[in-house]
Parts: C-alpha cells; structure tokens; sequence
C-alpha cells in the first residue's frame, strides 16, 4: 500500500532519513518522541512536504504525482490542523460531500449523534476532544482505502479513545483491503491496534517489530549490579542505569527465564521500548 | 473546484451579517453622493470579502488540511481568483443594479452609459486589486502581508510622483498627451485599459501558482 524508501529532508539541526512499509490490510504504527520527525514524514506522504531525496509510494504512485481519484482514496488526520474554525460541522459534512463522492452523510450524522458533535456548532468552538474525535469522523466516512493518521488520539480521555479505537477497528473490518498508518504518543492505544511499529528517533527507523513479538518476546529484565556483572548479556538490546540498579531490554525474553528462573523479568511495554532504546546504551 | 466554491460560500454564508451592513451603506452612499457611488463601493468590498477567505483557509494551520484534500494547489489557485472575480462580478452588478433601480425611481443626471462606464472600471480596479492581493496572501500570512501592501502602495505614491518629477525635469510635453487622452473615446481608453489589467492579472494567477507550489505546509 505505501513504501517509503530512504525519504530524506534536510532542515537546520535536523535530518530526516526514513523506509518504511505499510501492508495492506494492516494497521502499522509510527512511535517516537516529540520531534523525533513523525510529523514530517506525514506530511511527506501527504504532499504538504518535499522530500529532498528518496521515493514514497502509495497505491503504487509517487506521493507526488497522485492523481485527484487516488487522493480521494486517502483520509488523513492532521495533529494540528483541520478545516477552518469558521465553518460549523454541518457545514464540513456540505464541504466533504462535494469533495468525496463516495462520502458517507448519513453515517457522518449517526456518529455525529453518537458521539456527541454537534452539526450547528463552529469548529472552533469544540472542545479539544471534540476537536479529535470530529477530525477522525471525517477521515473515515470517505471511504478511503488508506488511512494517515497523526496523533488523532490526542487529547482524548479514555472513553473518548476508545470510541475512537473502536472506529478504527470497525473500518478495518470493513473492508481487509484497507490500511492504517498511525502515530500516537499513548503506547496502550498502539499495542491494541497495531500489526506493527516502527520506531523513529533523530529523523531515522530504529526499530521495526511486529507487536505480537514485541508484546511476546521482548521484556525488561531488572538487575542489581551483581547480576548485572555477572549475566549473559548475548541477547541484550539496550540497558539503561536505574536508581535501582538496572533496566535491561531483551528480545529474547523465554532465553533469559529459562536461564535465570529467580530473575525480575517484566513484560515489555512500547513505553518501556522507547525509554531504553532511546536513552539506554549498547553493550 | 466545486468543493473549494462551496467552502469559499459557505465562508461569506458566516459573514451574512456584515454582508447586509456594508450592502446597506453602499445604498446609502447612493442617496447621497452619485448614484454610480454603490457600483464602485460594492465592488471593491466584494472583492475583498472574497480575498478574505485566504485568511479563513489559513486559520490555525488550515492550508495543511486543505492541501490533503483531493485538489491540486494550482486549483486552489485558479479557484481563488475565479472565486474573487465572481464576487466581484456580483457586487458590480449588483451596485449598478441599485443605481439603475435609485435613477428610475428617484431621478438623477447619471446616463445608463455612465452606469455602464462605472462599472467597467471597478471591474477593471477589482481585477489590478486581486492581482495584486492574491500573491501577496498566497506567498506571506495575514501579518506580513499588511506590511507588504503598505510598502506596495508606498512605492506606488512614490513612482507617481517620483514618475512626475522625472516627466518636469526631462520636460516632457505631458500635458499634450493628456490632451491627446482626453480627445479619444473613453470607451477605447477603457478597453485599452481593462486589456491591459487582464493581461496583468494572467501573469499573477502565473505568479500565485508558482508561489504555492514551492511552499510547504
């Protein structure tokens, strides 16, 4: 659905040089701290950005070429933009149906009502998670094949996050052609949804695992510093010191339970993963 | 292109209010002044009503989403000064509308021909102000595009009257050459004029296109 092959863009202070792939028929999630170059490379893929190197194709097209019935086959959430505050929801539903032929109205208005959005409110009167929820709503009552989606979790509390997870996943089940690319700063959203992450740091891919492994292999082993001194460190991605003594990440969590019974081997998390990939060191 | 005009509506739709305030003024001038005054008032109100829609489609990032809609930004482009000249048009008409309707009912000197010349020639100021206008919002935001236009028309006081100095001091015979003006038939200035304008207004929509498709979002 999308390959991303060595994109590059150049800023003052910041390189972006990013490959990546999205499957179809699968959700793959973007992780990485703020700044790390996610929103840029969304914004490539989008067309709001040039690359200055590299190709990124999607539906088998160059971003760049797309043609208007191939966009239309896109729904995209921005983190920080959507249509102008000035207009009301129902006049958003006018403005998708003119673009999108195969816009769902009466849909938009079922999870309009569902959700709580009101039609005759101005956009930029809605609450922070109204805002998200309404900027997700519009992304997937398109009838897109892809979607591309930045934060839109964001600013969600937790009943709110799932209605939206549930959105997501009922898209998907929709239709098994279809594809999720997403980013969110809130790990459990992206271990529920995801088939598989990729994680970006400094502008580059540093990691790309399949949930199911990530959830089943990797771990946090915690050590004190005889154990630590004294283990087999052959499987060991990352350690980090801890006021405890130390956190290490393994991808190979059976090898280290079967070697060592009595150690503290704990069930890794994406937040744990991107703690000890970006701050902890290589052995 | 559709889908851009139903935005840019449904934007004015939000301004009804100041819609109807500044239709009325423009009828009330009417009374007042000349009964070509509404044509004139309306029109260049129109055209900036119109313009002001970039600074709608801006507002909080705006042009990020818009550009992930299914449209080309040169559409974007073409839509805006399509966009503009409606209103415009519109406008135009609708103030020589008022002032045919203020002769007819209330009397006046005015002749249907200078309905008819006033309103040629707000078209042709509306379409030099979106020429002007549309790079300038396209390429800087709502800031500093106010300090470019009073820069532009600085350097426009300051070329006329700079261009004028310049005509005394070669001692150029300018005088004849109004005189030669004023003996033409407006209508030939005007087209001559509005020609032009046209002919200016295809180089900025060329600029615009240029200009946004460099910029990123």
């Amino acid at each position: 659905m999308l390959v991303i092959d060595h994109i590059q863009k150049h800023y003052p202070g910041f390189d972006l040089d990013c490959s990546l792939e999205v499957k179809k028929g699968q959700i793959t999630g973007l992780i990485g701290a703020n700044g790390a170059g996610k929103s840029t490379l969304f914004k490539i893929i989008l067309g709001l950005v040039y690359a200055d190197s590299g190709t990124a194709e999607l539906f088998g097209t160059d971003v760049r070429r797309l043609t208007g019935q191939e966009r239309m086959k896109i729904g995209s959430v921005l983190a920080d933009s959507t249509f102008s505050g000035y207009i009301k929801i129902a006049d958003a539903e006018k403005i998708l149906k003119s673009f999108y032929p195969e816009f769902n109205a009466a849909l938009f208005e079922k999870k309009c009502r569902d959700l709580g959005l009101p039609l005759d409110k101005n956009i930029k009167e809605l609450s922070t998670g109204m805002k998200a929820k309404f900027k997700v709503l519009c992304a997937l009552t398109r009838n897109a094949d892809f979607l591309i989606l930045d934060e839109p979790t964001a600013g969600l509390d937790v009943v709110a996050r799932d209605e939206v997870l549930e959105m997501l996943r009922e898209y998907m089940e929709e239709n098994e052609e279809r594809s999720i690319l997403i980013s969110s700063h809130i790990s459990s959203d992206l271990e529920s949804l995801c088939d598989d992450f990729y994680m970006v740091h400094d502008g580059k891919i540093i990691l790309h695992e399949e949930t199911d492994r990530l959830l089943s292999d990797y771990a946090v082993i915690k050590a004190d510093q005889k154990t630590f001194d004294e283990m087999d460190k052959t499987h060991i991605l990352k350690w980090r010191k801890e006021p405890y003594g130390y956190a290490l990440l393994t991808n190979q969590s059976e090898y280290y339970r079967n070697l060592y019974p009595e150690m503290v081997i704990e069930k890794s998390g994406i937040d744990d993963l991107i703690t000890l990939v970006i701050k902890g060191e290589t052995l | 292109m559709k889908g851009l005009f139903i935005k840019d509506l449904i934007l004015l739709k939000g301004q009804a209010k100041s819609l109807v305030m500044i239709a009325a003024c423009g009828i009330m001038m009417s009374f007042t002044f000349e009964k070509t005054v509404a044509a004139g008032y309306l029109g260049i109100l129109g055209t900036m009503l119109a313009i002001g829609t970039i600074g709608y489609d801006e507002f909080d990032n705006g042009f990020s989403f818009l550009f992930t809609l299914p449209i080309e930004r040169k559409t974007y482009v073409r839509e805006k000064y399509l966009f503009a000249l409606s209103c415009s048009a519109v406008s135009i008409l609708f103030g020589s509308l008022i002032a045919l309707i203020l002769i007819w009912t209330a009397g006046g000197n005015e002749t249907l021909q200078d309905i008819l010349l006033a309103a040629v020639s707000m078209a042709a100021v509306s379409l030099l102000f979106i020429s002007v206008m549309i790079p300038v919002r396209i390429k800087y935001n709502a800031e500093k595009s106010r300090t470019v236009m009073y820069i532009f028309y600085a350097a426009v006081l300051v070329l006329a009257f700079g261009g004028a100095k310049l005509i005394e001091l070669i001692g150029f015979d300018y005088k004849a050459l109004i005189g030669k003006l004023d003996s033409m038939n407006p209508y030939v200035i005007l087209s001559m004029l509005t020609l032009a304008v046209i002919a200016g207004a295809f180089l900025s929509e060329r600029i615009s296109e240029s200009v946004i498709m460099k910029k990123e979002y």
